[in-house]
C-alpha cells in the first residue's frame, strides 16, 4: 500500500491482519516505522513493539470497510 | 503470514476446537429433505461427527450416531420404523432423541434399553433443506434468510463433496478480483482450447475475445469484469464484497455502493441474489457445499414446493485425468473453475507460506471477523446471526449487487429485463447447467443436454501439494 500522504498516527493492517499505528513514513516512501496495536497474524510480534515494514506489508487503513487497491495494474493497462 | 497455530486455529471444526465451537452455534445443512423420499437413511460426516439422518415411517426426522451402542453397526442399513431407526443387526430400536426403545433379544422384563442412548442431535426442515444443530441447547432459531422462506418461487438443491477444507472456499467468496482472472481469463483459455471461442483475448482487455458464433447454449464465454478496485464492509449479516469496475465511478457503481453479501460464517448469497451457496464443514479437509435456488417461476415449474418436493441434484467435482493433466470440459464453467481452485490449494492449505496483497482486504478482513467471533464464544457469548426472537426472524433480506443489470427495490434486486428474469437461475456457466429446472428448461426450448462432463481419476487435492 502507498504509505507517502497517511498521516502518523492512523492504524493500518498488515497483511498478517494485524493492527500497526503508522509513527513515521521514510522520506523516499519505501518503509515505515509502526507499533503494534494488535497481533492477531502471524507476527512475532506483541502489541505496543515496534517494526519497520514495506509497503507490500500493508493491506489498508483500518475501518469499517476495507478498501484495496486505488487502481489495480490490470485495469490501468 | 499466519503461523501453523493460527491456521489452525481458523480450519479445525472437531470438537473442542475454537472453530469447531463456533461452528457448533449455527444450524448446518445435511441433507436435502426430498433425498429421504426413496433412501430414509444418510450418512452424514458433519465437524468431524459420523452421524446418520434418518426419516421414521412416522415423517419424523432424527440425526443420531452412526454406529449401534450395541456391536457399532453401522445404522446407515437401519431399518425406519414407526417410532424410530431400527439396526439390522440385532433389531435394537432408536427414535429420533437416540434412545433406545426395544432390545428383542434381551429378556423381556429387562431395563437395559432404557440405560442405552446414542448421541443424537436436533434437525429440522426449512425450504427444502434439513438442518442439524450440533450446539448447545438452547438452539437458536435457523436464520429465514429470504431464498429459503420467500413465497411465489421454485426451489431446487444441488450439492457437491469439495475435498478441502471449508475456510479456502470461503476465503474464495471473499475475494471479488478472482472473478476477474479465474472466471475471466482461464474461462476463456479454457473455451479456447475447447474450441468454443477463436481468441481468449489478453489480460489487459486490449485485444477482445473473439467469439465463434457457433457458440453452444451452456458454453457461453463470461463476460470479464475488468477491477479497479476491491473493497470489504461488515455489515449486520456479515461482509459485503464491493468491485469497481472499469467504466464506473464510485458514485455511481452498484457493486462498489451496495456491494456483495457473504452471510457469516458459511453462506455467499450468489449472483442473482436468488441463490445461496454454502459450504459445510464436513471435517477439517472435506466440505459438503450446497448450491441452493430459488429462481422466479417459468411456465409451467412448481412454486412453493413442500420441502419433499424440491429436487436434489449431484454437481461433478473437477479434477484430473488419469495422466494426471486438468480435464478441460469440466472447467468450462464457473463451478468447475471454483473446485480446482480450491481442492488445489491443498486439503488444509498451508497459510503461512502464503504471500497476500492489497487485493486480499476481503480474506484479511474474514479472518479477523472469524478470530473475533471465535473469542465471543470461547466468552460464553452468542456469535453474529444467532436469532433467538421469532419477531426477528419472519424473513430476512439482505443488500446485494447486480453490477447494473437489476434494479434494486428495497433491499431486493429484480433483473430488468424479461428475459434474464427467464434466464434466473438458467446460468449455463456454473453449477445452473446440472440443475434439474434448468435441464428441463432447456430441453424445452429445444436446446441439447450438456456436453458430457468426464470423470476425474482424480482430485486436483491428489496431485496439489498446497
Amino acid at each position: 500500500m502507498k504509505l507517502e500522504g497517511i498521516a502518523p498516527g492512523t492504524n493500518l493492517v498488515t497483511t498478517s491482519g494485524d493492527v500497526v499505528e503508522l509513527l513515521e513514513v521514510a522520506a523516499n516512501g519505501e518503509s515505515a516505522k509502526v507499533r503494534y496495536v494488535e497481533v492477531l497474524g502471524g507476527a512475532a510480534a506483541t502489541a505496543g513493539s515496534e517494526e519497520t515494514l514495506y509497503p507490500e506489508d500493508i493491506a489498508t487503513v483500518d475501518d469499517n470497510r476495507f478498501v484495496g487497491p486505488g487502481q489495480t495494474a490490470s485495469s490501468a493497462g | 503470514m499466519l503461523t501453523k497455530e493460527q491456521n489452525d486455529r481458523l480450519t479445525l471444526v472437531g470438537p473442542g476446537t475454537p472453530m469447531g465451537e463456533l461452528m457448533r452455534r449455527y444450524w448446518q445443512p445435511i441433507a436435502g429433505m426430498s433425498e429421504l423420499n426413496d433412501n430414509p437413511t444418510k450418512a452424514v460426516r458433519l465437524l468431524c461427527e459420523d452421524l446418520i439422518l434418518f426419516k421414521n415411517e412416522s415423517g419424523t426426522l432424527g440425526l443420531v450416531d452412526a454406529s449401534c451402542a450395541h456391536r457399532r453397526v453401522n445404522l446407515l442399513w437401519g431399518i425406519p420404523e414407526k417410532n424410530g431407526l431400527r439396526c439390522p443387526y440385532h433389531g435394537w430400536l432408536y427414535d429420533e432423541t437416540g434412545q433406545c426403545l426395544e432390545m428383542p433379544a434381551e429378556p423381556a422384563d429387562s431395563t437395559f434399553p432404557s440405560r442405552v442412548q446414542l448421541k443424537a442431535y436436533p434437525v429440522q426442515e426449512l425450504g427444502g433443506l434439513v438442518w442439524a444443530y450440533l450446539g448447545p441447547q438452547p438452539a437458536p432459531l435457523i436464520p429465514h434468510y429470504y431464498p429459503f422462506v420467500e413465497e411465489g418461487r421454485v426451489r431446487s438443491i444441488g450439492w457437491t463433496h469439495v475435498t478441502c477444507n471449508w475456510l479456502q472456499i470461503m476465503e474464495n467468496s471473499l475475494d471479488p478480483i478472482h472473478a476477474e482472472y479465474l472466471h475471466g481469463y482461464f474461462s476463456k483459455y479454457v473455451l479456447q482450447r475447447l474450441g468454443v471461442i477463436k481468441h481468449r483475448g489478453d489480460i489487459y482487455g486490449h485485444r477482445p475475445v473473439e467469439e465463434d458464433p457457433d457458440v453452444t447454449y451452456w458454453r457461453k464465454a463470461g463476460r470479464t469484469m475488468r477491477h479497479t478496485s476491491a473493497s470489504t464492509s461488515r455489515f449486520e449479516h456479515g461482509v459485503l464484497k464491493h468491485r469497481l469496475l472499469v467504466g464506473e465511478t464510485e458514485e455511481n457503481s452498484i457493486g462498489w455502493n451496495i456491494g456483495h453479501p457473504i452471510l457469516f460464517p458459511n453462506l455467499e448469497s450468489g449472483t442473482g441474489g436468488h441463490d445461496f451457496q454454502i459450504r459445510v464443514p464436513m471435517d477439517d479437509e472435506n466440505t459438503y457445499y450446497i448450491y441452493y435456488y430459488a429462481h422466479e417461476p417459468r411456465q409451467g415449474e412448481p412454486m412453493d414446493q413442500a420441502g419433499e418436493d424440491v429436487p436434489v441434484y449431484h454437481v461433478p467435482i473437477a479434477g484430473v485425468d488419469a495422466t494426471g493433466q486438468p480435464i478441460w470440459e469440466q472447467l468450462d464453467n464457473n463451478s468447475g473453475q471454483d473446485h480446482f481452485a480450491w481442492t488445489s490449494q491443498g486439503p488444509r492449505t498451508r497459510r503461512w507460506l502464503e504471500k497476500l496483497g492489497q487485493s486480499d482486504v476481503g480474506i484479511i478482513l474474514f479472518r479477523r471477523m472469524l478470530m473475533e467471533q471465535m473469542q465471543i464464544v470461547e466468552d460464553g457469548g452468542d456469535p453474529m446471526n444467532t436469532f433467538r426472537d421469532p419477531a426477528t426472524n419472519e424473513i430476512i433480506w439482505l443488500p446485494y449487487d447486480r453490477q447494473g443489470d437489476e434494479d434494486v427495490e428495497g433491499m431486493r434486486s429484480i433483473p430488468k429485463e424479461p428475459e434474464a428474469r427467464e434466464q434466473q437461475a438458467m446460468n449455463a456457466g456454473s453449477s445452473g447447467k446440472f440443475n434439474t429446472f434448468n435441464l428441463a428448461h432447456a430441453a424445452k426450448l429445444g436446446n441439447p443436454l450438456p456436453p458430457a462432463f468426464p470423470d476425474s481419476a482424480k482430485t486436483a487435492v491428489e496431485v496439489s501439494p498446497g
